[in-house]
């Protein structure tokens, strides 16, 4: 695959080499570019040394440099450029975060300031959002619902010092009273000040002067502190799985998804088949360690997104995040499956195995525990029908998987079809994915390519000739809706000005070339888990 | 104490939204049921701040910010329409009418003071 797209960019490459030789090396912005696109796009598709020589002519040449000397760093580079795409090597590795991994909102008038703080906590593995005004703030907190939110202190108190505070209002935005809110503050903070934002509701205020490593200290510390103290509160001490607690906690968090996603999530009601005898005839620990089996065959089985919830006895809860009944059906099936296969390997002196009810939420559910008696009623029809079955409560839904209509606009092709490569990979439940590319912000406005009701994933590249990606980008936010569309830019340099710029104009992410595919595949993922 | 009208026919939405406000003590509410009734209001009686809802029998919300802003009255009161979520085209047509911020729904009343703070803080 990698092959391929050094093979494009190597051609492109060297046509707009040769058009740089003709013109003599003459026209320095043309060189810049070229320059640019080699450094950008060379290291991500594996030609490493090329986009280093690159950076490095970009350091040495300068408008006055004499048309020789941008001559021979030209050469090289090509020279470079034809070596490193015979050798084969093999990609970076990384390791992609885990799916399941915090969201921190950091919220801040001055983004400059985040910006460090957002790559360092990105390296240990969290992700973050950022948010620059108040309205983007509850935005983002109501849609993702992040595990600790930041601000600064310019926006949690109204009118500058000794106004009111936002706090509280975060606090009943976020909906879960465990998420930590802190605030930092600016210069010359007096204790009363920060008195009232303890007050308030915040969990800590940090005051200055602080350095990057504190503020990133503060926040990884503590979410590492706060998953073992969510767990205590709401897992099953005998078996691992989740308690009735996690269920009252998750339950808004629940319909809330579903009412913006329009996908249902789905629950599946489950007993073990003669529990009771086994309890009666090996007595209780065996019967403990049953349960322990159940769950922890379970546990790896399901998808990071679906929770297993323990009832009570021999009762558990599966919840299926944005899951049709039909797929809920057939998940169920297969973890039966699957289970049997696992007791067969025990050779046990008894039949373990279990039944299933599953339903699905609609529009016309009110809460979770009607679903769960639909499920239970499924399951007593289930175990009507001979036990170590499932049955789906009601009609079934059957739908074709939604699209994500990805856009790709950058006028480096290697670095689309790269980009599109990467999409067409990407294993997303519940969609289907199809890319289509824009050489430039112009092809792409040229004829309407937006339809209603349709989710859209767009990466866009900052630096293009003509339109620019801001241009592009701001168009984007003010002709459709941004609840549909998530926009990640795609930056050619560390410059903090183009990210805040981009941020501001309602971007929902960036990536900086160069970048390897795993961090853009993680990025894409967690974007489309978290918005569409 | 900033002076807002609330107008929307659905009675419901409206409760919430004057209930959300008149919990931050800082607002005097009126209310209006429909178009009619919230141009009458406005143009007698001086706010700051106009919340109305776009779909409304009589008077649709763009129309009452059009003969607003004909008639001067949106040089000292801000605009804040709320709106069905498919809005792409009608929100180019309400801002040129003279619409100054958004809210679509379902939103939430942090949301929906968040944003009425901001119109009025600036």
């Amino acid at each position: 695959m990698m092959k391929q797209y050094q093979k494009t960019f190597i051609e492109n490459i060297k046509k707009q080499h040769e058009y740089l030789e003709q013109k003599w090396y003459k026209d320095f912005d043309e060189m810049h570019r070229w320059l640019h696109t080699i450094k950008g796009t060379g290291a991500t598709i594996g030609l490493g040394q090329a986009a280093e020589m690159a950076e490095e002519a970009m350091r040495a040449l300068s408008a006055e440099a004499p048309a020789e000397v941008r001559k021979t760093y030209a050469e090289k580079i090509m020279n470079v450029l034809e070596e490193e795409s015979e050798t084969e090597k093999l990609p970076i590795s990384y390791d992609a975060p885990e799916e399941e991994s915090s969201f921190v909102l950091l919220g801040h008038t001055s983004l400059q300031v985040l910006y460090e703080v957002k790559e360092q906590l990105e390296t240990l593995g969290h992700h973050v959002l950022l948010a620059s005004d108040r309205r983007k703030l509850m935005e983002k907190i109501e849609e993702f619902h992040p595990e600790m939110i930041l601000l600064s202190e310019e926006l949690a108190v109204r009118g500058g010092g000794g106004g009111r505070t936002i706090i509280k209002r975060i606090k009943d935005a976020a909906r879960d009273a465990l998420v930590p809110v802190v605030v930092f503050c600016s210069g010359g903070i007096d204790r009363k000040r920060a008195d009232k934002l303890y007050e308030d509701g915040a969990s800590f205020v940090i005051k200055p002067p602080y350095s990057t490593i504190e503020m990133v200290q503060v926040i990884h510390r503590h979410l590492e502190w706060q998953a073992p103290m969510k767990e205590a509160l709401t897992v099953d001490e005998l078996t691992g799985a989740y308690n009735r607690k996690m269920l009252e906690m998750e339950e808004s968090r629940l319909w809330a998804e579903f009412k913006r996603s329009g996908k249902p999530f789905s629950i599946a009601l489950t007993d073990l088949d003669h529990f009771k005898q086994i309890n009666d005839s090996y007595g209780h620990e065996e019967g403990d360690q049953v349960l322990r089996w159940f769950v922890s065959h379970m546990f790896s089985q399901k998808r990071p997104s679906d929770h297993l919830i323990r009832l009570g006895g021999d009762e558990f809860l599966f919840i299926f995040q944005q899951t049709f009944s039909e797929e809920t059906e057939k998940i169920m099936k297969r973890l039966q499956h699957s289970f049997a296969d696992f007791v067969a390997g025990r050779r046990l002196p008894y039949r373990l195995g279990f039944t299933a009810g599953t339903s699905t939420a609609t529009t016309n559910h009110a809460s979770l525990q009607e679903l769960i008696n639909e499920a239970d009623a499924a399951m007593l029809e289930a175990k009507d029908a001979g036990r170590n079955a499932v049955v789906s409560y009601s009609g079934k839904t059957t739908i074709d998987l939604p699209y994500i209509n990805v856009f790709i606009i950058d006028d480096d092709e290697a670095m689309a079809s790269f980009v599109a490569g990467q999409f067409h990979q990407l294993n997303i439940a519940r969609y289907r994915i199809r890319t289509t590319y824009f050489s430039s912000g112009e092809a792409f406005f040229e004829k309407e390519n937006y339809e209603r009701g349709q989710r859209y994933f767009v990466v866009l590249d900052v630096t293009m000739p003509r339109m620019d990606g801001f241009a592009v980008l701001k168009k984007l936010r003010g002709k459709y809706p941004s609840s549909n569309m998530i926009i990640l830019m795609l930056t050619g340099n560390r410059n903090e000005e183009d990210i805040v710029h981009a941020l501001e104009l309602g971007a929902d992410d960036y990536l900086m070339k160069p970048f390897r595919k795993e961090e853009l595949v993680a990025r894409a993922k967690r974007l489309i888990q978290r918005v569409l | 104490m900033y002076k807002i009208l609330v107008a929307d026919d659905a009675e419901v939405l409206r409760m919430l939204v004057v209930d959300t406000l008149e919990d931050e003590e800082e607002y005097i509410i009126d209310e209006a049921a429909d178009g009619k009734e919230a141009y009458e209001k406005a143009s007698t009686a001086s706010y700051d701040l106009l919340i109305i809802d776009n779909m409304m029998p009589g008077y649709n919300g763009v129309e009452v910010v059009s003969m607003l802003r004909k008639d001067g009255k949106l040089e000292n009161m801000k605009t804040l329409m709320i709106t069905a979520k498919s809005r792409d085209k009608d929100e180019e047509e309400a801002r040129k009418a003279g619409v100054m911020e958004f809210v679509s729904k379902p939103f939430s009343p942090a949301l929906l003071i968040t944003i009425v703070e901001e119109l009025l803080d600036a």
